[in-house]
């Protein structure tokens, strides 16, 4: 018979054995009933702590906690000037979301309608027109003179369902995050050639492809995806 | 690939699982939101030392944990000076109905106290946290097979408190 030292058992409980190793120690418990209890006790304990700790994962943030890191708060009358040191990303970051900030609100004030961003505990969501475009809009069936176009469909990597959109002013990625869509890149539109798919074949169609798992849904799967809701 | 606009929004996402971990360092309510903040607050202040491209959990946990060590020694320091006031508490505590409802938190609060502090944080990283081995030790900068011997340790004394050695 095999014997498995405690070390090992954990270990294999903690699905830190490689594939041999797990079955050496799957051998070991079916010889041995008293390996096997203890792996069983190594698992409820696992589910025991779990059971206990979880609640807080699942709890809603403290608004203490929360208000720590909710940036919404971007001083738009004065000059842009990032709070934290922006970090070199291509993309917009600190001062420039503060300009499209600006942008989204002066699109609404002009059109006397709402924006299509607004700010919620932090993170720029979609809103009004571009909301309902997200929502409902299909780059199969819209048309082609569509002030907000859909590009790319897909689900990043963490199983969220992404759209890249352009308007006249504003492109950028939205994830689906709870009901609503979560801003991930925006920037300003660059001219429109034409069609959405040339506007996009340069920088948000890399980031598309950066924050992609698998590929971008078809026709079928968009429309699939609609149904569902986008989850 | 992150898809995060900004630094604070990942760290945002974050903080159910840093609050996780903190309750399950201080196994107290109050101390853990104290402690959770506190990482918060140290994170954004040492953003520049994240290198993006890396973990931002792992990151984090590091900075709560560090905290967390501080403040237990502190607390030691502060435990030698003076008695606790806890210490009479106890005697007579007409709450008893109150605690039954929190039994089962009791028994595994009360078993993980009876923990040393490096074999608490290594259950808490791996068990709770679900962070691989390797991680775990990252964070805690020590050797894996000193981790290892930790969770070895460590599981057995909680077993034991909870009634459940071998």
């Amino acid at each position: 018979m095999t014997t498995i030292d405690a070390a090992t058992r954990m270990a294999y409980v903690d699905g830190e054995l490689d594939e041999i190793a797990r079955r050496r120690v799957e051998r070991a418990m079916a010889d041995d009933p008293v390996l096997a209890e203890a792996v069983a006790r190594d698992r409820a304990l696992r589910e025991r702590l779990r059971a206990r700790f979880d609640r807080y994962a699942e709890a809603p943030v403290p608004e203490r906690l929360r208000s720590l890191l909710d940036t919404s708060v971007v001083p738009i009358a004065e000059a842009p000037q990032p709070r934290r040191r922006p970090s070199m990303r291509r993309w917009v970051q600190g001062a420039a979301i503060a300009a499209t900030l600006v942008l989204g609100i002066a699109i609404g004030r002009q059109s006397g309608t709402t924006g299509p961003i607004v700010s919620r505990n932090g993170a720029l969501v979609a809103h009004g027109r571009l909301q309902t475009a997200l929502d409902t809009q299909l780059a199969s069936t819209q048309p082609s003179d569509a002030p907000i176009r859909i590009g790319l469909t897909f689900r990043d990597h963490e199983g969220s369902i992404c759209r890249t959109f352009a308007g006249d002013t504003l492109q950028g990625i939205a994830c689906r995050d709870g009901g609503g869509w979560t801003l991930t890149r925006t920037a300003a539109a660059g001219e429109r050639e034409g069609s959405y798919r040339q506007a996009a074949s340069g920088v948000l169609a890399g980031e598309a492809q950066d924050m992609m798992a698998g590929s971008p849904f078809s026709a079928a799967e968009e429309a699939a995806a609609k149904t569902r809701h986008w989850r | 690939m992150d898809k995060s606009l900004r630094f604070e929004e990942q760290l945002l996402a974050l903080v159910p699982r840093l609050r996780r971990f903190a309750m399950s360092l201080s196994r107290n309510e109050a101390d853990g939101d104290d402690l959770c903040q506190a990482a918060i607050e140290r994170a954004l202040k040492s953003h520049d030392k994240w290198q993006p491209g890396t973990r931002l959990d792992s990151w984090a946990m590091t900075v709560m944990r560090n905290i967390w060590i501080d403040e237990v020694r502190a607390r030691r320091r502060r435990a030698e000076t003076f008695v606790p006031p806890e210490a009479g508490d106890a005697v007579g505590d007409a709450g008893d109905r109150r605690i039954e409802a929190a039994v089962e938190l009791d028994h595994v609060d009360r078993a993980l106290a009876t923990l040393p502090d490096e074999q608490r944080e290594a259950i808490a990283l791996v068990l709770v946290e679900g962070f691989a081995y390797k991680e775990a030790a990252d964070i805690l900068d020590i050797p894996i097979g000193t981790l290892s011997s930790r969770l070895v340790r460590g599981r057995e004394a909680l077993m034991h408190a909870l009634g459940e050695a071998a």
